[in-house]
């Protein structure tokens, strides 16, 4: 499964409709794919350039500026250990090797059970619990070596599953954007807003 | 409207400006030259390398901008030579170099690279980098043309900007971030353009290279001569490179009037069949008692005089007939127009392939390209420039884009339906009725309205298109026509006296002296001329650099041909007509001879020499000269400068035409010179916008102001002597028919063939051509999907189409194609024979079992 089908297809389509140019769909629908496959394949590059009209190098470049768009397979979990200033200091290197010795992967690469997949990541703005992990983009900190044993522990029986979704999926409550606000009544509110500024402005002066 | 002018202070110096120009072009004006990498003057401006920067003066003082990006303001002040400009360009080269490989002496572009010649103006000199620089796996071809190496790139956005922008296949882009920043294709998606030459021409660096360069040459071991592309008419200015007498390279020259510096693939590439040496004809042939013999000339030029002779006293001036194809150039068509007219008398000749009265209509009302493109409306009737004309599809995608109105009328879906207003369908029962229905279409307003014709669809008779043509200017008097008729010289043969019922100049002017009385060829048309030979009626039969099995004649008809009749060719490339003929005279090509050409729009434009003729081949008029010699008058052409004192005379398009008129203008005049302004004078030219123009070492006359066509044209020519009836208005025998032309009626379960021109054709010249010959696709059949039903054959069956030939090909369902009709795309050269030549052919399906 690569190329979005049924309810997916459903809501790439619904996606790609949401803009005037169907264009600035393109990061949304790679997140879909992301959700749907783990990684963006290249028959989802293909697909999403079907759906808004760009070729296949345009939405492969547009997607690959982005770290959390992943073009190769990566693991159920993708785990991030912060070695960046603050995290360093409390010892954010040393758990990074203590984390590829649990884990027996060196950062950048996938267990061979596909489960984990280790970066080496930059601040992820955690630093007050440093040293920081981030784990399918939640955050766990501070963590030393037995604590990220356990959390590995933890997230293989299971017990995280609420907490740590798989990777690739961004929200599991989907919820339809309220109707859009008719254009008359965006601008009746910002002339009120305006009225009202202009009336503090002028008791101010007086 | 004249431009709006600003007054800016550049370098000290006080100058109006138009508003909105860029400040790096206002410098360029004034002749400061900033250096630069991703600007480029034919497209936007993106400001990504930061290698223009100057100060300007803004409300804060003086800060450094990108010239390229910022337009000059009134007021404004810069400064190109301050300590902070100087330090910034020795950054900014710094940066560049910081991942640069620098591996110069084994890189193509080494010794007219951009990035080589600003760092030794503007870099340090040394370099205070010590790391390990990016290493990626190269080259990668990134299509059977090009091949990148991702190590020399210095991101600067030209490529993937071309590709976009002007081309609009975005197949290559950017990927990553960063220092991982590349450029790329997608997956296994190739960089599949008509037009993906032009991006190795702009990389200002060694990182796309053209594959047939590759290690070819250096720069400065290139010679080169200013010329026009060969391969059709649009007429793309090029420099044509050469070393050690082959051909190493084509660059577009920006030319204003036609190709903005851009070039076609079938153009850019086009040297590779030249320089084929197995698929020339090197020498003269001579068939003797059934076997094919190299000969001298003498014996050659002596063969054909007496088969002329012989079959002129056998069955008069008559049993000689001529047929062209439109490549030949100026010189080489009026001298055989010549010797076919006066010196042989006969009245057969179609150098057009029945294209005459198209060209007729067309050159009484030729529009400019620029007119064209700024039309009020254009109407595009039986033509897809991306095919045909292929740069003419990158202007007129910028002039639609600008808010050119555009109206389709084709049979089926082409490149311009995505930019039409309007798609009329040029269907076989409207053609009656076809001019009113256009006519509706065209919005009113102030402006030219012009017709942009072709010859797309193959299977339809150019006298059908003829037909519609006239009636179209029947109905709107003041239109004008830009022509896209393909042959690259085919408007230059129609003025040359090459085309039935045209003498020399299409214009009433006077019979040189050194003709004596020319033939009426006004009922001549090249689908009768291969009737009577078929026929037996024709003794001899000349073609000039025409292949029959390009035409669309099978090899066994051109064999039978050669039976019944006497085949004499003039051929540069070896071919089944070359083959069957009885005489073969080998003809000098593209850039083995000076001479010149008419494009499209009635522009004569020159053609530079850059090798020695091949083998023993000859100019054509050197051929027709000395036939004519043998058949005791000699033309009184020795020179081609004898031509060009002749063509003058003729007056009408050569009025006034001297060989001094190009250097008189970059672009070349358009004809007659007297009706039109002779253009600007000649334009420096950006050197980092085409790198590898000025490079190169110039070998003859000056570059930029053009060749001297021949520096020993003299004669003024003789006072004019006899008024002759000439000219489009004496028209082909198909334009005075009009509308009426016969296209037939479709039998039950046929339909009408549609078998639409493309860029890569399989014929004897592509098939000769290395570089090119893969992109000839497979051959397939489009149809309705009601018609598809009927045959009871699904998507992906093979079928048969049977018309004057049969073929095997897949079929597809196609919604977008007429119920009426039967599409057949891909080009093997067998495909071509389904025409049958007159009025619109037609083909029946059927399935293939199994
Ligand atoms: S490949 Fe050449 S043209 Fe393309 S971005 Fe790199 S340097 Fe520029
Ligand atoms: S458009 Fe025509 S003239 Fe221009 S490069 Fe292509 S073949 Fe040559
Ligand atoms: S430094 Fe590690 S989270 Fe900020
Ligand atoms: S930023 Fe101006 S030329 Fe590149």
């Amino acid at each position: 499964m690569a190329r979005f089908e049924g309810e997916m297809l459903g809501r790439a389509e619904r996606l790609a409709s949401l803009y005037p140019d169907p264009r600035s769909a393109i990061i949304p629908l790679c997140h879909l794919a992301q959700e749907q496959d783990g990684y963006v394949t290249e028959e989802a590059i293909a697909h999403i350039g079907e759906l808004v009209g760009a070729t296949g190098a345009e939405v492969q470049g547009t997607a690959s500026f982005y770290d959390m768009l992943k073009f190769e397979p990566v693991g159920k979990y993708v785990i991030g250990v912060c070695t960046n200033i603050s995290c360093m200091l409390r010892g954010g290197y040393e758990l990074l090797d203590a984390a590829s010795n649990t884990l027996g992967v060196p950062p950048g690469e996938t267990t061979a059970d596909g489960i984990f997949t280790l970066e080496e990541v930059e601040c992820v703005a955690h630093c007050d619990k440093a040293p920081a992990v981030q784990i399918n983009y939640r955050y766990f900190g501070p963590v030393d070596s037995d604590a990220f044993a356990e959390l590995v522990g933890q997230l293989k029986s299971g017990e995280l599953d609420e907490q740590v979704p798989e990777h690739g999926t961004l929200i599991r409550v989907l919820r339809d954007a309220p109707p859009p606000i008719p254009l008359e009544e965006i601008d009746a509110e910002r002339a009120r807003q305006d009225a009202e500024r202009e009336a503090r402005a002028a008791s101010r002066e007086v | 409207m004249p431009d709006e002018l600003v007054s800016v202070t550049l370098d000290g110096q006080v100058v109006q400006v138009a508003k909105g120009t860029p400040i790096i072009e206002a410098l360029d004006q004034i002749g400061v030259h900033v250096p630069r990498f991703c600007y480029h003057p034919r497209m936007s401006a993106v400001g990504v390398c930061r290698m223009c920067l100057v100060e300007v003066s803004g409300p804060r003082g003086f800060s450094l901008q990108p010239s390229c990006y910022l337009s000059v303001a009134e007021g404004m002040e810069v400064v190109t030579t301050s300590e902070a400009v100087r330090k910034a360009q020795g950054g900014v080269i710094e940066f560049l170099l910081a991942n640069h490989p620098l591996d110069c002496p084994v890189c193509d572009k080494g010794g007219e690279c951009p990035l080589q010649d600003q760092a030794f103006a503007h870099g340090a000199g040394e370099t205070r980098y010590v790391e390990e620089k990016r290493h990626y796996a190269k080259p990668i071809p990134i299509s059977r043309l090009i091949k990148l190496d991702r190590e020399r790139c210095i991101q600067c956005d030209r490529c993937t900007r071309f590709a976009d922008e002007v081309a609009g296949e975005a197949l290559l882009d950017f990927r990553g971030r960063g220092n991982a920043i590349r450029i790329s294709t997608f997956s296994s998606v190739e960089f599949d353009s008509y037009f993906s030459g032009n991006v190795t021409q702009i990389c200002p660096v060694g990182a796309l290279t053209a594959t047939p360069y590759r290690f070819k040459a250096r720069p400065w071991d290139l010679t080169q001569s200013a010329s026009t592309c060969g391969w059709c008419s649009f007429g793309c200015q090029v420099s044509v490179q050469a070393s050690q007498n082959e051909l190493t390279r084509v660059l577009g020259i920006d030319s204003d009037a036609i190709n903005h510096s851009w070039l076609c693939d079938r153009g850019r590439f086009g040297i590779s069949e030249v320089n084929n040496r197995d698929s020339r004809v090197l020498s003269p042939w001579l068939r003797e008692g059934g076997a094919r013999r190299e000969v001298s000339w003498t014996r050659a030029v002596g063969a054909i005089a007496e088969v002329v002779k012989q079959a002129k006293a056998r069955n008069g001036n008559a049993s000689v007939a001529v047929i062209g194809s439109g490549r030949l150039n100026l010189e080489d068509s009026y001298a055989w127009a010549k010797l076919a007219l006066d010196v042989i008398g006969t009245p057969l000749v179609d150098g057009l392939l029945g294209q005459g009265g198209i060209a007729a209509t067309w050159f009484e009302r030729a529009a400019s390209i620029e007119q064209a493109l700024s039309s009020r409306a254009l109407i595009a009737l039986n033509v897809d420039p991306k095919e045909e004309v292929p740069v003419l599809h990158l202007r007129l995608r910028e002039a639609v884009r600008k808010g050119l109105h555009l109206i389709e009328v084709n049979s089926t879906a082409t490149s311009l339906s995505a930019m039409a207003a309007t798609s009329i369908q040029l269907s076989p029962d409207k053609v009656g009725e076809l001019a009113e229905v256009v006519m509706r279409s065209v919005p009113g307003g102030e402006g030219d309205v012009v017709i942009l014709v072709g010859g797309l669809n193959r299977a339809m008779d150019p006298a059908v298109t003829s037909g519609i043509l006239q009636s179209l200017v029947a109905a709107m008097p003041e239109a004008k026509i830009l022509s896209a008729l393909g042959a690259a010289n085919v408007h230059g043969a129609f003025l040359a006296g090459l085309s039935p019922g045209v003498l020399p100049g299409a214009g009433e002017g006077a019979l040189p002296s050194s003709w004596r009385a020319p033939a009426d060829s006004s009922r001549a048309n090249y689908a009768n001329i291969l009737r009577a030979a078929s026929a037996g009626e024709v003794g001899v039969l000349i073609l000039l650099d025409c292949d029959l099995e390009e035409a669309g004649v099978a090899p066994a008809a051109i064999e039978a041909l050669g039976e019944r009749c006497a085949l004499i060719s003039l051929a540069s490339y070896e071919s089944a007509t070359s083959r069957a003929s009885a005489v073969t005279l080998p003809l000098a090509t593209w850039s083995e001879a000076r001479g010149s050409m008419v494009n499209g729009e009635g522009r004569m434009l020159r053609l530079g020499e850059q090798l020695e003729p091949a083998g023993l081949s000859k100019p054509g008029w050197v051929a027709a000269s000395l036939v004519a010699s043998d058949l005791g008058n000699d033309m009184s052409i020795f020179t081609a400068g004898d031509i060009w004192a002749e063509l003058k005379t003729w007056g009408g398009a050569f009025a006034g035409v001297e060989p001094e008129i190009f250097n008189s203008t970059l672009d070349g005049p358009l004809l007659p010179v007297a009706r039109w302004n002779a253009g600007g004078p000649p334009r420096a030219l950006d050197p980092v916008a085409t790198p590898g123009i000025a490079s190169v070492r110039r070998q003859g006359p000056d570059f930029r102001a053009g060749a001297v066509l021949d520096p020993h044209a003299t004669g003024t020519g003789s006072a004019p002597t006899a008024k002759v009836l000439t000219a489009g208005r004496l028209a082909a025998a198909d334009a005075r028919a009009g509308v009426s032309v016969e296209i037939g009626v479709a039998g039950e379960d046929e339909a009408w063939l549609v078998l639409a021109r493309r860029v890569y054709e399989a014929d004897a010249r592509l098939a000769a051509n290395p570089a090119l010959a893969s992109f000839v696709r497979d051959d397939r059949v489009m149809v309705s999907p009601a018609r598809l039903a009927r045959l009871g054959a699904d998507d992906g069956d093979r079928v048969r189409v049977i018309g004057s030939v049969e073929i095997e090909a897949v079929v597809h369902s196609d919604a977008s194609i007429p119920d009426w009709a039967i599409a057949v795309e891909g080009r093997t050269i067998a495909v071509m024979h389904l025409v049958d030549g007159a009025g619109w052919s037609r083909v029946r399906l059927e399935r293939l079992n199994g």
